[in-house]
């Protein structure tokens, strides 16, 4: 029976091109996405710094977030990476040198610096290491000798030995002495300079890293186990191989993250689209044979043998399809990585990696693919009628059948199930998550139903469209009213594709809004101080701010993530809470939010504020917090205040929050003027005077802000792009697939006397009809969708953003179906007539 | 003669009981092994309905339809199946072969179809009975319609079926080729026993039978033994005229 279809298949090959464009592409989408997540699974990061360690001891920066009850062995842990760089213990550094197997344990710690040119920070700046960290790399003395005394440094080419620099450290202008020059032996991605021990100790209290070197003839596996074992109970991690590239890189990690989800979010979509439109172009092409299958049951083919040959064929042209699939899907990989590693999203350190378990798994998943929805369309072909064979005319199905109508309920069961937890459950952004499957089963749900709907839409549509265009759409409608299931064949991608492009623009668009407006509202500043060096702004500044005429209030700024240890919460999972540092003395100046009890101004020593109600605690309370460095603190509740659903954070005192981020020290300054008082002078001329400051008013900031937003919306635009070029694909596919078929028809129509331009003309009202009905389900499935997140997010039913898009969106899809009908009738109608309607 | 077909009061009936149309009213015939019997009957007469019944393609409202022995009422579909493999062999009149498959391919789908192995001598045999011998490589497309219908009934032959159905067999060739796939059909009846039942509405091909049967709106009207065109056309155009009038009675009642 296999070798009667892989005959017929060869035979058909234009039937099921449809089927191999859809599975060819949906393979490779899925490779590329299962190269980006094998990407962030490994995290693989080459050592540059510290490549000649054997093993590198860092902080751990994964936190196992606490269950519900601790005693339960069945809960999942969850586990998340922390925000800030955990720190080491200089004590370690011995305990490390102690373990046997060590020949030597040396100290690593980075700082951000920043060489200033006549007071100003230029070109790229280096960054600050202790000079015994040196040998790691390695980099040797090309000339003088290494910093040995407080205010040495050694810096790379061009600075020349005797040099004087300003250099800024912590915020701080220092002068040094260049004592040497220093040259890598391999090329690393960022410049640096070197200190002396007393230098370092004073400017880096801990240690990022603790580089190991091995005595010869030490079994690595034996002398990681004996670290470990001497190492428990510390926050300490032991890194080996390609993994060690992660103690210098350990943003890494965090953005690996999101690279996974954002990866297996992509994927699986993929999955699901690639399962509708093979499902649908099988389905199509099964149509199309029809006769023929009713044949094969005449003659003796049993449902049963009928439904294998279908299987078969499925099978063997997702096989080729997803094989071929390879080249294009590693390519695609590749250049996503590199987009969204150009994007910010992922550090390019990190190593793409796509080896062979991607491929399986988009071989696998189109195989799967093929497998379900040639299923389906096997069931349709074993259905097939032997009488069937003998009648002249394609007799009509069904066109809604109990089966159908059962698989639809249950879909639209799941869509207002998801609308209801969107609405009840979930707030603010995070509304997101159940957009996905929501368009899917809204989609999946009309399309089971889509014959019913088509035939209802074309009753609508009838008496307009005829009034319209006249006999060519008379003609139309009439084909369109005889082969429901066939025209529900193509509306279902343009539904398919309308209903994700919209509902997935939309969702961002609305998002960004709202993240915008959130921002905007709790921003009370007028104007800000802002690091330009990225290390962070020195103590006392703000003091400076305050003392200024005009300044109402100052308040230093930083920002972090952390988690509540204690009591159990589990209103943030593995994302945290966002946490703001601000100044009790300048409170007024930084915050917007409306305290309901207690004071900011108690923000002193190890307190917090939280949004009302929140983990159900109130003034006077005490939680735990795991903060962004691991470290964990009793903090005492000394206000409430009315969060934004969706953005909720705790406020901290600076001071404790700075000291617990990777760079220690807050990055902002935000300053509010005193009523009628103009701020801009007095503050550029505090400003020229501290070199890497620079202040910015308040427009600046959101546009900042909204750029931000804009890069994410732009790996969302991204991916949804992708998504949205495989649909537009499958509804050519399907579009030029169903009208070539249509030859002989045409044939026969331009021999009873239509012209070719009639016929042209009446395919072109046909494309209308489709792309008009497309257009109007898949806007239904988008509103199912968008409705609801948008009433979460924004409080209003209508989502937010421009019109333009969508106008874009049902534009494209009307052209795209357009082209893909009236082409192929124009083709397909080049042959004389005659010849056309004669050959089947 | 022992009857290969038969048919017993076998009405049925498309759609539902009441507003249903009954297109066959109670048919009671039989097939005697090794004859040619031609089913003729104006347009509407029952005549593809009763085909698809006595050949397992369709199941009687009411009554039994039985072949070769076997009760085909009440065979679930897979027997029904696998019975009309092994023991029917079909004609059609749009050839009806699979562009696919070249000739020989054509000619063993049914065995293959049932997992069996093709007997080189066997499709030698019907190959050459049907006079394709130079034609075996070819795919259908490549043939002229009296070809394929050869070919077609060749692929009906090659399982040395109880009964070959052919429906309108005739239909889209032109007078000589029609006489050619006849006289195989003939052929294969006088010279290995077969028993052939064809629908046709052409009296010139049902003259090749030895028993014309007559049926109108939905019942037999009559038979005749050895005909010829003209007395079949002269049965034929009173068959019309009575069957329009038994419709207008019908209406007036």
């Amino acid at each position: 029976m296999l070798r009667i279809g892989l005959r017929m298949l060869r035979f058909r090959k234009g039937g099921f091109a449809a089927t191999f464009i859809a599975l060819f592409f949906g393979a490779a989408l899925v490779m590329a996405c299962g190269g980006l997540l094998e990407t962030g699974v490994r995290t693989e990061v080459a050592p540059q710094r510290l490549a000649e360690a054997q093993l590198i001891v860092t902080g751990d920066q994964t936190y196992q977030l606490p269950k519900r009850d601790p005693n339960d062995e069945e809960e999942d842990t969850e586990s998340a990476t922390l925000a800030e760089r955990v720190r080491l213990d200089r004590s370690l550094i011995d305990t490390v040198r102690a373990v046997p197997g060590v020949a030597r344990a040396i100290g690593d710690a980075s700082f951000p610096i920043a060489l200033l040119h006549d007071g100003k920070p230029v070109g790229a700046q280096p960054v600050g290491h202790p000079w015994a960290s040196a040998e790691l790399a390695p980099y040797r003395i090309v000339a003088g000798t290494p910093p040995a005394r407080p205010g040495e440094v050694v810096l790379e080419a061009p600075a020349q030995v005797g040099d004087r620099v300003d250099v800024l450290v912590r915020g701080a202008p220092e002068h040094l002495t260049v004592t040497g020059i220093a040259a890598p032996a391999h090329p690393i991605g960022q410049p640096a300079a070197f200190f002396s021990d007393a230098d370092v100790q004073r400017l880096a209290a801990r240690v990022d890293a603790i580089g190991v070197l091995a005595a010869p003839g030490t079994d690595l596996g034996a002398l990681r186990d004996r670290l470990g074992e001497a190492l428990r109970g510390t926050p300490a991690t032991i890194l080996t191989g390609t993994d060690r590239g992660l103690a210098e890189f350990p943003e890494a990690l965090r953005s690996s993250e999101g690279l996974i989800a954002l990866a297996a979010v992509i994927g699986g979509f993929s999955i699901m689209v690639a399962m509708f439109v093979v499902a649908s172009t099988l389905g199509l092409s099964i149509q199309h044979r029809y006769r023929e299958l009713a044949l094969l049951r005449a003659i003796g083919t049993t449902p049963r043998q009928l439904r294998r040959m279908v299987l078969g064929e499925a099978l063997a042209v997702s096989i080729v399809a997803t094989g071929l699939a390879c080249v294009p899907g590693v390519l695609l990989g590749g250049w996503l990585f590199d987009r969204l590693a150009g994007l910010g999203v992922v550090p390019g350190v990190v190593e793409f990696h796509q080896g062979f378990v991607p491929i399986i798994v988009g071989i696998g998943s189109g195989l799967l693919t093929a497998l379900v929805a040639g299923y389906v369309a096997a069931r349709k072909a074993g259905a097939a009628r032997p009488t069937e064979a003998l009648a002249d005319a394609e007799i009509q199905r069904r066109w809604v059948s109990p089966v159908r109508i059962v698989g639809a309920a249950l879909c639209f069961g799941g869509g207002i199930a998801l609308a209801i937890v969107t609405m009840t459950v979930f707030e603010g952004p995070i509304a997101a998550s159940t957009a996905g499957p929501s368009v899917m089963l809204w989609a999946v749900g009309l399309a089971m139903i889509a014959p019913g709907l088509t035939r209802l839409m074309i009753a609508v549509l009838r008496w307009p469209v005829r009034a319209v265009t006249g006999l060519a759409g008379h003609l139309a409608v009439l084909n369109a009213r005889a082969r429901t299931a066939r025209l529900a064949a193509a509306v279902t991608p343009i539904m398919l594709a309308t209903g994700i492009a919209t509902a997935n623009l939309y969702l961002q668009t609305t998002q960004s809004h709202a993240a915008e407006a959130a921002f905007t509202q709790s921003l009370r500043a007028d104007a800000v101080l802002s690091s330009t060096t990225g290390g962070g702004l020195a103590p006392g500044l703000a003091d400076r701010v305050r003392a200024l005429p005009g300044v109402a209030g100052a308040s230093e700024f930083v920002t972090s993530t952390g988690f509540v240890a204690r009591p159990h919460d589990d209103t943030v999972g593995e994302d945290g809470w966002p946490l703001q540092g601000i100044s009790a003395d300048g409170v007024t100046a930084s915050s917007a939010v409306e305290v309901t009890a207690g004071r900011l101004t108690d923000l002193r020593g190890d307190t917090v504020a939280l949004p009302a109600g929140a983990l159900g605690r109130g003034v006077g309370d005490t939680i735990t917090l795991k903060l962004g460095d691991g470290a964990v603190l009793d903090v005492r509740v000394v206000a409430l205040f009315t969060g934004t659903p969706g953005f909720e954070k705790m406020l901290l005192p600076v001071e404790l929050l700075a000291a617990h981020t990777t760079l220690g020290l807050p990055t902002q300054i935000l300053v509010a003027a005193a009523p009628g008082a103009q701020l801009a002078e007095a503050l550029a001329g505090l400003v020229a005077g501290v070199p890497g400051v620079a202040v910015a008013d308040r427009a600046t900031l959101t546009a900042a802000y909204a750029e931000q937003q804009d890069i994410q919306a732009s790996v969302n635009y991204l991916m949804v792009g992708m998504i949205m070029a495989y649909t537009a694909i499958s509804v050519v596919n399907t579009l030029v697939m169903a009208t070539a078929r249509r030859r002989r028809e045409f044939g026969l129509q331009r021999l009873t006397g239509s012209t070719r331009g009639q016929v042209l003309r009446m395919m072109s009202v046909e494309a209308v009809l489709v792309a008009a009905i497309g257009i109007v389900l898949g806007t239904l499935v988008s509103t199912t969708t968008l409705v609801p997140f948008s009433l979460v997010v924004s409080g209003t039913p209508v989502p937010h953003g421009p019109l333009w898009i969508y106008l874009a969106v049902v534009g494209t899809a009307g052209l795209l179906t357009m082209v893909a009908t009236v082409l192929p009738t124009w083709f397909t109608t080049r042959t004389r007539p005659a010849e056309a309607a004669v050959s089947a | 003669m022992e009857d290969v077909v038969r048919l017993n009061a076998v009405r049925k009936v498309y759609g539902n009981q009441r507003t249903g149309v009954e297109a066959l009213r109670g048919v009671t015939i039989g097939f005697p092994r090794g004859s040619f019997t031609a089913v003729m009957g104006p347009s509407g007469s029952g005549k593809s309905t009763f085909l698809h019944c006595a050949a397992g393609l369709d199941k009687p409202t009411s009554g039994t339809v039985t072949l070769d022995g076997q009760e085909l009422t009440g065979l679930r579909e897979k027997a029904l199946t696998i019975l009309r493999r092994e023991r029917i062999g079909f004609i059609f009149q749009s050839f009806n072969l699979l562009p696919a498959l070249t000739v020989q391919q054509n000619i063993t789908l049914p065995l293959r179809l049932a997992g069996r192995k093709p007997d080189r001598a066997r499709l030698t045999e019907v190959i050459n009975r049907v006079g394709l011998a130079d034609r075996r490589k070819h795919l259908p497309a490549e043939l002229s319609g009296g070809q394929q219908q050869r070919v077609a009934i060749a692929r009906a032959l090659v399982t040395r079926p109880a009964v070959i159905f052919a429906d309108e067999p005739t239909g889209a060739l032109d007078t000589h080729t029609a006489r050619e796939v006849l006289d195989l059909m003939l052929e294969s009846v006088h010279r290995h026993g077969q028993t052939v039942v064809m629908v046709t509405h052409d009296p010139m091909a049902a003259a090749y039978a030895h028993r014309v049967v007559f049926l109108a709106d939905g019942q037999l009207a009559g038979e005749l033994r050895n005909p010829t065109a003209d007395t079949i056309a002269e049965r034929m155009t009173h068959l019309g005229a009575w069957a329009d009038r038994s419709r207008t009675e019908k209406i007036g009642a």
